[in-house]
Formats: structure tokens, sequence, C-alpha cells
């Protein structure tokens, strides 16, 4: 019936995990560690990561199951995102 | 930095009811956070884009990371609709800065209400022939729906509308802070045959994505405020809880009708603020 299960459970834990952490980081910083900006900013570039982890695990399932169609897909939408990062890196 | 408690409550609460209507509806909380936190909590234009952004991917993966388990997302429609909305974003942060504001919020406004009422109006009942002539391509979905009690299978159409559409939202995304949903799901419902839920599970999957592609590029000309952007995110989390857990039950045209409704709220504040700056 649903093609995708086991790659959910991974993303799902992935994502509780890392959303959790983040929170965790961003509630740390402001409530008054004398390095409160740089939890703060360790939690929002955390969470940032989130979408990007999930697209590679996609992509990595679906390698796995060699549907090579969607690989590419996700492949190409990462690169795409990593073409972000850079471009915001370069300032 | 914050000062006083108005403020930090007023951020989280702005990111709560974003959290909420995110999570039911499959948008990122964009489209009426960026406005709040630039005309209510005077942040510059550019602050409150960065702030929308990290709050869409917030909305985006807090609630996935409740639904995804539920299979209503349908993520391979997702991935290949991603291929433009990404490209689009990429273009719109890079062009923040050069188009005229106002005249985009305008045009935004307009949309949104042209939209709002296709939306409440809902779509045609499709024939069997077309229904069954759809529902065996690769990008074909099935779940099961909770207020109905049963699984629901659909087929995915006219996928270069919705490639069209995505490329639109994505720049819009990248230009306003939003994550796009708010066209994602209509134009998924509507054209491409997904139904609502399904809609804006989907939407919810992929605005995460696009708010990421340009948030790096917003952090990196150190647009993101920390402090006020994670007194929003918390107030997502918090607002996303609660939405998904309440927005399970809701049928799927409760979810269309509210989702026009809030378009139609959204339109008229956008073009307000087209009008008067």
């Amino acid at each position: 019936m649903d093609k995708d299960e086991e790659i959910r459970q991974v993303i799902h834990r992935v994502l509780l995990y890392g959303v959790g952490a983040s929170g965790a980081l961003m509630a740390a910083g402001l409530l008054g560690s004398p390095d409160g900006d740089n939890w703060m900013r360790a939690g929002i570039l955390l969470l940032m990561a989130t979408p990007a982890a999930r697209v590679a695990l996609l992509a990595a399932g679906y390698a796995r199951r060699r549907r090579w169609g969607f690989f590419w897909v996700s492949a190409l939408v990462l690169v795409l995102l990593g073409a972000g990062v850079l471009m915001g890196v370069r300032h | 930095m914050i000062q006083g408690w108005a403020l930090l409550s007023g951020l989280a609460a702005s990111g709560a009811l974003a959290g909420i209507l995110g999570a039911i509806l499959g948008i990122g909380g964009g489209v009426f956070l960026v406005p709040a936190l630039v005309l209510a909590f005077g942040l510059p234009m550019k602050a409150a884009v960065a702030t929308g952004l990290v709050a869409v991917i917030a909305t985006s993966s807090a609630v996935a990371s409740v639904n995804v388990e539920r299979g209503v997302a349908n993520m391979r429609l997702g991935m290949v609709l991603e291929l433009a909305t990404v490209a689009g974003a990429l273009l719109g942060a890079s062009l923040a800065g050069i188009i005229d504001a106002r005249l985009l919020t305008g045009l935004f406004g307009l949309m949104l209400g042209a939209v709002s009422v296709i939306l409440w109006r809902g779509r045609a009942p499709e024939s069997p022939a077309l229904a069954a002539e759809a529902a065996s391509g690769p990008l074909d979905g099935e779940y099961f729906d909770p207020a109905i009690g049963r699984a629901v299978s659909y087929g995915v159409r006219r996928l270069p509308v919705g490639l069209g559409v995505s490329l639109g939202a994505g720049a819009l995304s990248g230009l306003l802070g939003i994550g796009g949903g708010v066209f994602k799901v209509p134009a998924l419902h509507l054209f491409c045959g997904v139904p609502m839920k399904a809609a804006a599970a989907t939407s919810n999957f992929m605005i995460g994505v696009t708010a990421s592609a340009s948030a790096f590029l917003y952090y990196g000309r150190g647009e993101v405020l920390p402090a006020e952007t994670s007194v929003v995110v918390l107030g997502v989390l918090a607002g996303s809880a609660l939405g998904s857990h309440a927005g399970a039950r809701l049928k799927d045209h409760s979810v269309r009708r509210a989702f026009a409704l809030l378009l139609l709220v959204l339109s008229a504040q956008m073009l307000r603020q087209a009008f008067h700056g």
C-alpha cells in the first residue's frame, strides 16, 4: 500500500531529534547563558539544515530501492540547496 | 536585543499562530508573520523576511516530524515540484532588494484574493474515466484519512502547471520570506488532482526545503536576528504540536474552506499594506 514506509520512519526520527535539539539550543541561548548569541545561532543553523537532511535521506532511500528517477530528482534538489549554502557563505 | 515582555510574548504568540495554521493548512506562516514582524514589531523588512524563512522551516520540520509517519504527504511529487521551487527561490533571494516590495505585495494580494474565491468553490467532481486514467502513474498517492475512516487513493495530473506554480512560489519565497504554501496547496488541489489534506501535507513537506534554499543566503548576509528568530521559532514549535493533533480529525472540505477564508483575510491585509506602505 504505501511506497515510502521505511524511509518515513527514519525521516521521522531525524526530524524529531533535529528539531528538538535546535529548539533546546535556542531556548538555552535565550535564557541568558553567557554565550547566548552563539547557542541561538547554533540552534537556528541546525534547524535550517533539517530540510536538507530530509532530502538527503529520501535520496539515499530511493537509491537503496533502485528508484533511480526519484534518486536523481532528490540529488538535484540537494545540489541546488548546496548552491544556496555556497551563495550564503560567500558573503 | 529584544526589549520588554510584551514584545517577547507577541513574537512567541505570532509564531504559535503560524505553527497552528501551518500544521492544519500546509502553509509556513510567513505570509502573515512577515507583515506582522514589520508592522507590529518594527523589524526591518529583510530581518522580517529572514525570520519568516526560518519560521517556515520550523513549521515544516516540526509538523513533518509528527505526520511524515502517517504517509499523507506525497514526497515523490513534492521532490519533483521542488526542483522548480528551489530554482525559483534562489532567483528570488538573489533579487531581493532590486524589486519594489510594495508592488510585489500588491500583486501578491490580488492573486491571493482570486485564489481564495476559486478555492472556496472547490473543484468539480471528476469523471470516473479521468480518475482511472490518473491513478496509475509513479507520482500517485494513497493514504489513510482518520476523518473519514478509510484509505484515499489519487492520481496526479497536469504536472507542468504544478511546476509553473512552484517556480513562481519559489521566487516569491526568496523575495518575501514565505514558504509558498498559499499557492502550492490550491494548485495541487485544484489543478493536480490531489485531495485537500494530502495537498496540505505535501505542501508542508515542500515549503521547508524551499525556505532553506534562501535562508542560508539571508543568514550569510547577516540578516537573521538570533533572539527574535529564536522566540518566534519556539512559538512555532508549540503551535505546530497543537495544530498537528487537532488537524488530523478535520474533513477535507473543512480544510479547504478554512484555507479559502485565510487567503481572503491575507489578501485584504496585503492590499491594504500595498496601498498604505
